[in-house]
């Protein structure tokens, strides 16, 4: 495996190799954080950021863990854009998806299962903030101060966030306790 | 205090998914937000997208602007704020600085300030600037703020400001009454005599109420604090753990972010260089990794 520099120089150039390398290590994650987060489309949000990673890419500069991070705060930025055009129902076509057609329809459906159907109801007395702490950390297995970088916070209050977060989650397992 | 520390190692230790055998059964809760379990495959598109991003940067014209957000703004923040004060003399730019408020251009060079003991801070100096955005129509935004002030000494309240900041945050005219809770709990949390446990209550239960009964807002959450185990121990007036957390619970090391130390955001952690501050919520900064022996120079 190349290091990162590597994959990121080759990147810049255009390499295809360098680009099916970076696809295959975050679209998951990408595609996963979206859908937890209530996405609309998360595979069309998830090629849309990793279409924005590469016409930005020329302006990256960072190790591998600013790269995700940085990844993952154009999937933020993503995920609210869709949320917002899904309020006002208005569909526009991006250029670039005439160029790229998803294979099938595989994903959706192994999207649309059960496991995150019980990850959405086990995060929803949470709030907002407190899902995406957990989103990112656990989906996205981003660090703290990855996390803090996305979110726009201190790691200090990435911290009470996910400490929140968990305390709440302990909650929702005692009263699943006592009434199941 | 001891125990509040080992409680956020726990939670580091359960994130980073190295627990499996706990008793509550919380790391096994957790260990269902996989990423695995969604099983989601991106092979068979990797070669398509490839060959379209190649293309992509090879014609590339950015157009949109993305950049990473705040990284290690404030040891700059900070060298600017002392320049400031060397150059223009202390009293003038920390006064105007000290009455502006999240949002302002000089808010940042106030927090800084504060951060090296020269502005009190404190939770008096957040009400004020909370209330300074409540005043101006911004709500969300103040309750969001206290939020993060009462991140530490009190979860409860800091969960409860937060949730009701996200229940209008999305209504760009908030109605009247909304306003007038805002307010209301702002004077009751200004005048108010209590401290510690019962100042958390007073809050959170006051931010439950805020937008509650009006129509389109979802009822509140119930929450309440007999089924909250942690709560002895989450609302008292706890110290800033950041020093030590900084280091002892960063479960994934990485390698290029430099967080703890002095860089972050530390607030005036040990309180002993503030003059303003009340006993009403503890200490009163987020947790950071500010050293506790900076003072004013």
């Amino acid at each position: 495996m190349p290091t990162f520099e590597k994959i990121l120089e080759a990147a810049k150039r255009g390499d295809a190799w360098a680009w099916e390398v970076i696809y295959r290590e975050m679209a998951g994650a990408v595609t996963g954080y979206l859908a937890l987060r209530g996405a609309p489309e998360p595979e069309d949000q998830a090629s849309e950021t990793m279409f924005d990673v590469a016409r930005n890419i020329e302006r990256f500069e960072g190790d591998e863990s600013s790269f995700r991070s940085w990844v993952f705060v154009i999937a933020h930025r993503r995920l609210i854009d869709a949320r917002r055009r899904k309020g006002r129902q208005l569909e526009t076509t991006p250029l670039h998806d005439s160029e790229f057609h998803p294979v099938g329809d595989v994903e959706t459906e192994a999207l649309d299962n059960l496991a995150l159907a019980e990850m959405i109801h086990l995060l929803e007395p949470l709030t907002d903030d407190q899902r995406d702490v957990l989103a990112l950390r656990m989906i996205a297995d981003l660090s703290l101060e990855e996390t803090a970088e996305v979110m726009g916070k201190r790691v200090g209050a990435i911290k009470a966030l996910q400490r929140r977060a968990v305390g709440n989650l302990k909650k929702v397992l005692e009263t699943e306790r006592v009434s199941p | 205090m001891l125990r509040r520390r080992i409680e956020d190692r726990e939670i580091e230790y359960l994130l980073t998914r190295q627990a499996r055998d706990d008793s509550d059964g919380l790391a096994s809760v957790l260990a269902t937000l996989s990423l695995e379990r969604l099983a989601i495959s991106v092979d068979d598109r990797a070669a398509d997208f490839a060959a379209t991003a190649s293309r992509l940067v090879q014609l590339s014209e950015p157009a949109v602007s993305i950049r990473p957000v705040r990284s290690r703004v404030v040891p700059r923040l900070v060298t600017a704020a002392l320049s400031a004060v060397l150059i223009v003399g202390l009293a003038g730019v920390a006064d105007a600085a000290d009455a502006a408020a999240p949002g302002d251009p000089l808010y940042g060079l106030d927090r800084a300030l504060e951060q090296v003991g020269i502005n009190a801070g404190g939770l008096d100096e957040r009400l004020d600037e909370a209330q300074a955005l409540a005043d101006d129509g911004n709500s969300a935004e103040a309750l969001a703020h206290l939020a993060e002030t009462l991140d530490t000494t009190s979860p409860n309240a800091a969960d409860a400001l937060e949730a009701a900041a996200e229940r209008f945050g999305a209504h760009d005219n908030p109605s009247q009454a909304v306003l007038e809770d805002v307010a209301a709990m702002l004077d009751w949390m200004a005048n108010t005599q209590e401290s510690g446990r019962d100042f958390g209550h007073g809050v959170a239960e006051r931010a439950r109420e805020i937008g509650a009964g009006h129509a389109n807002t979802p009822a509140a959450k119930p929450d309440t604090p007999t089924s909250d185990s942690n709560a002895g121990n989450a609302d008292l007036p706890v110290d800033d753990d950041g020093d030590t957390n900084a280091n002892a619970d960063d479960g994934k090391s990485n390698s290029g972010s430099g967080s703890s130390g002095s860089s972050g955001y530390g607030g005036n952690s040990d309180g002993s260089n503030t003059g303003g501050e009340g006993g009403k919520g503890g200490g009163n900064g987020p947790p950071g990794g500010s050293p506790p022996g900076q003072r004013a120079p």
